[in-house]
């Protein structure tokens, strides 16, 4: 930057001493800068196309972001904010088209953030650990699951929901059916206690949660309009397998 | 001596990581959720302690990551830190690539070398001569200081007329009154091309040979080396100053505007400043916004920021994050769910204590929340354990009829009690009968009113450490005022102290959650929420905004956040 403006002040030193060719620069940066971010917020609110990795502390998403993103295996330890990252996919048409991925901290304290990403997202992967499936660790997934789920952009953009069943290659872990079957019931409570929560304070009424799936019925996420899929993987073991079916998904 | 060394990139992926030995324990974890969930770690001091071993740590704002060390805690070494700068400067020019084995090899070489000059500086351990010690030095300053006030006010008539007299004290004399003014030499310019040595422009000193006042100027400067007292740095940075404002305007601006800048503190202090006034005009705690500018600092100073961004509104961004961290529970809010989970699976009645101050509403809050556990079918039993002031026992009954009744006009299946022992016994039994009594009789909650003490009480806080340990309920809920400022954080964490120092368990019970009442009487100044949620990490329940059964709200923190930023 600098070798740059003390070439163009050797060079144009005449020029710029008058006043018109100052004000012209300027008049041409300011039009050029404009239009780029003009352009630059125009795009990233018309074509959704990021991805989100959310999930609890320790279940595997940075892991499975850096394999997407670079394919390779990294050491992670718990994230304190947020990876970006693009990747080139080919669609159906066999066009080249770029994703971005973003994998979101885990941690309680950080977890809020996932809901600034969601205007411009198109689909969520959500990864468990398998191997964790107390009832106290079945709680807090579907704690999180539910904030995700009654989210008013996540039902608003009908956006597809990939859950990853992580660590399979563990021997305690869980089979997916099991899983889903424990998230369903746990959820089943939340719904009731959450729309029967004390409302909040500040803005009246206006952001009122939605019931999740049929009253009177147990939940079942087929009940929700949104399609949601549930898979197994083992990021470390699986090589390439994981790799493809989360891209096989994205392109779906 | 060092156990262990990881560059840790910010999102989570490990840069580099470095073991003595196998049997090192990983508290990398238990390090990021340490300094994520307690907010009030000393923004200064880059060192905590965690499981018998010292962590220190080091953030890198520009680069994005953090390098930590750990070593055990019997053991002590001084050079930590100057190790860690001196690694963060080499990791900082070669942060594109970064090769294990090269700087494993680095970093070891580098701990050789600072032990070396540790164990040098030891062996070498002689007592010091006296123009080494501190008092040397003084004792220099306290003699100038007084020369120069001599010189300078015209102290003393016997030495100005020295001065008039000997030629050799007049030159001291002018000589002492620049060197100690140092705005004089800013302005005067001719003076800080005499002193300038580090351009070593012989052709100057010859010129200035000539002039008249040549003599004074070089024996000024003879001074300030033979004294070794000021560094050159300092009288460098000036001149730079002034050569930079000669370069031609437009193009430096121009320069300014495009070029990215490093945030420097002095950016930020300003910005900071304003905004921690701000804050304070919310009702936020004192020590809490000093504590959360400081965070905000340290974690901006060395960014790169953009040609466009305005230095207040990425504090404010900045700000707005923090705040939201503090106010997000790190555990789940929902009580309804906990009652529900403690019924089926444990088969026992839920107990909620109700602690805090004098007349803060806790008796109100508790009859709110009666209701809205009536509301969702549930059987409560209250225990009147407030046996100390007159007509508490009597406040809560009206309370219970009140409910039962208006149960009786919404057709709720729910059922409410009162279990009261009259006034003068002991509190903590009572609590327990109730809790036995609830038991058997199959309530599902059972709320525990307590009798409003001052924080700095100690026989009260001691008794209501005994009701704690005793029954240990499922949740202590601490009922503040919204209208309470920096009282705030001290009886917050009073009343922690005290639960955790009298009730002798070794793990001791702490306030699980805070209701926060008359907030319909603060409009925008807010900050109590965030005070109290800073102090305890725990999250705020309930807000009570009115005199009704109904006026039981959930906080909501984007209108918290709003309140406490806006205008």
């Amino acid at each position: 930057m600098e070798d740059n403006f003390n070439k163009i002040k050797h060079t144009f030193s005449g020029i710029l001493n008058s006043q018109y060719a100052t004000i012209l620069i300027i008049t041409i940066f300011i039009l050029v800068v404009a239009a780029y971010l003009f352009l630059n917020t125009f795009k990233k609110y018309t074509d959704r196309n990021n991805f989100l990795i959310l999930g609890l502390s320790d279940s595997g998403k940075t892991t499975l972001f850096f394999k997407l993103t670079k394919d390779e295996l990294v050491k992670t330890y718990t994230s304190r904010s947020e990876n970006e990252g693009k990747l080139m996919m080919k669609t159906k048409k066999n066009k080249k088209k770029e994703i971005s991925i973003v994998d979101v901290p885990g941690h309680e304290r950080l977890r809020f953030r996932f809901s600034e990403y969601l205007p411009i997202t198109k689909g969520l992967i959500f990864v468990i650990d398998s191997t964790q499936q107390s009832q106290v660790f079945v709680r807090r997934i579907a704690e999180y699951l539910y904030l995700i789920l009654v989210n008013k952009y996540f039902q608003k953009f009908n956006m597809d929901l990939l859950i990853l069943c992580n660590k399979t290659d563990l021997l305690l872990a869980v089979s997916k059916d099991k899983i889903k079957e424990s998230l369903e019931t746990e959820l089943d409570h939340i719904r009731l206690t959450r729309t029967a929560n004390v409302e909040s304070q500040g803005e009246n009424g206006e952001e009122e949660e939605v019931f999740l799936g049929y009253e009177n019925e147990k939940f079942k996420f087929e009940h929700l309009p949104n399609s949601i899929e549930f898979e197994e993987v083992s990021v470390i073991n699986d090589g390439n397998k994981c790799n493809e079916l989360i891209l096989d998904w994205i392109s779906s | 001596m060092i156990d262990s060394c990881t560059i840790l990139a910010n999102g989570g992926k490990v840069l580099f990581e470095y073991k003595s030995g196998l049997n090192v324990p990983d508290l990398i974890n238990d390090f990021v959720e340490f300094t994520l969930t307690n907010q009030s770690t000393n923004a200064k001091n880059s060192q905590i302690n965690l499981k018998n071993n010292v962590l220190m740590y080091r953030q890198n704002n520009k680069f994005n990551y953090t390098i930590i060390l750990s070593h055990q805690n019997i053991i002590s070494i001084p050079y930590s830190n100057s190790l860690l700068a001196e690694f963060d400067r080499i990791v900082e020019v070669n942060i594109e690539n970064l090769n294990q084995s090269i700087l494993s090899s680095t970093f070891l070489n580098l701990v050789r070398k600072f032990e070396d000059t540790d164990l040098e500086s030891k062996r070498n351990k002689a007592p010091r001569s006296f123009k080494e010690t501190d008092k040397y030095l003084k004792s220099q300053l306290v003699s100038k200081e007084s020369e120069e006030k001599r010189v300078m006010k015209g102290y003393s008539p016997k030495s100005k007329s020295d001065a008039e007299k000997s030629p050799k004290t007049a030159k001291k004399s002018t000589k002492q009154a620049r060197t100690w003014s140092g705005d004089n030499m800013k302005d005067n310019n001719k003076s800080i091309k005499a002193l300038d040595y580090s351009k070593d422009s012989t052709v100057d000193r010859n010129d200035e040979a000539i002039d008249a006042n040549s003599l004074i100027d070089q024996n000024g400067i003879g001074k300030f080396n033979s004294e070794g007292l000021y560094e050159a740095s300092e009288l460098e940075t000036p001149l730079m100053n002034s050569e930079e404002s000669e370069s031609s305007g437009f193009l430096s601006y121009f320069q300014n505007l495009t070029s990215q800048r490093v945030l420097k503190e002095e950016d930020l202090a300003p910005v900071l400043e304003t905004l921690r006034n701000h804050l304070i005009d919310r009702n936020v705690a004192v020590d809490i916004t000093g504590v959360l500018s400081e965070s905000i600092l340290k974690a901006l100073v060395g960014k790169k920021i953009g040609t466009f961004s305005r230095v207040h509104t990425i504090v404010s961004t900045q700000m707005e994050q923090s705040i939201k961290k503090i106010l997000t529970p790190s555990t789940a809010t929902d009580v309804l769910r906990d009652i529900n989970f403690v019924n089926k699976t444990e088969n026992r009645p839920y107990s909620l204590v109700f602690v805090g101050v004098n007349g803060v509403g806790k008796s109100t809050n508790l009859s709110k929340v009666c209701f809205w556990l009536l509301q969702n079918k549930k059987k409560i039993l209250v225990a009147a354990c407030d046996t100390f002031r007159s007509g508490a026992v009597e406040q809560l009954r009206v309370h219970v009829r009140n409910l039962t009744s208006l149960c009786e006009n919404l057709n709720l299946v729910g059922k409410v009690e009162l279990f009261e022992k009259g006034y003068g016994k002991d509190s903590a039994t009572i609590a327990r009968d109730a809790i036995s009594f609830a038991k058997n009789n199959e309530f599902d909650v059972v709320l525990v009113d307590t009798a409003g003490r001052m924080q700095d009480n100690e026989p009260l806080m001691r008794a209501l450490a005994k009701l704690v340990t005793m029954n240990d309920p499922d949740k202590i809920v601490f009922v503040g005022e919204a209208l309470v400022g920096n009282e705030a954080v001290d009886q917050l964490s009073k009343f922690n102290r005290a639960l955790k120092d009298f009730s002798g368990l070794e793990r001791p019970r702490q306030i699980d959650g805070i209701i926060l009442t008359k907030f319909d009487t603060v409009d925008e100044k807010v900050g109590a929420a965030l005070s109290m949620t800073y102090v305890t990490g725990k999250p705020v329940l309930f807000v009570g905004t009115g005199q009704t059964y109904t006026d039981l709200k959930k906080l909501n923190i984007k209108s918290i956040v709003c309140s406490l930023l806006g205008q």
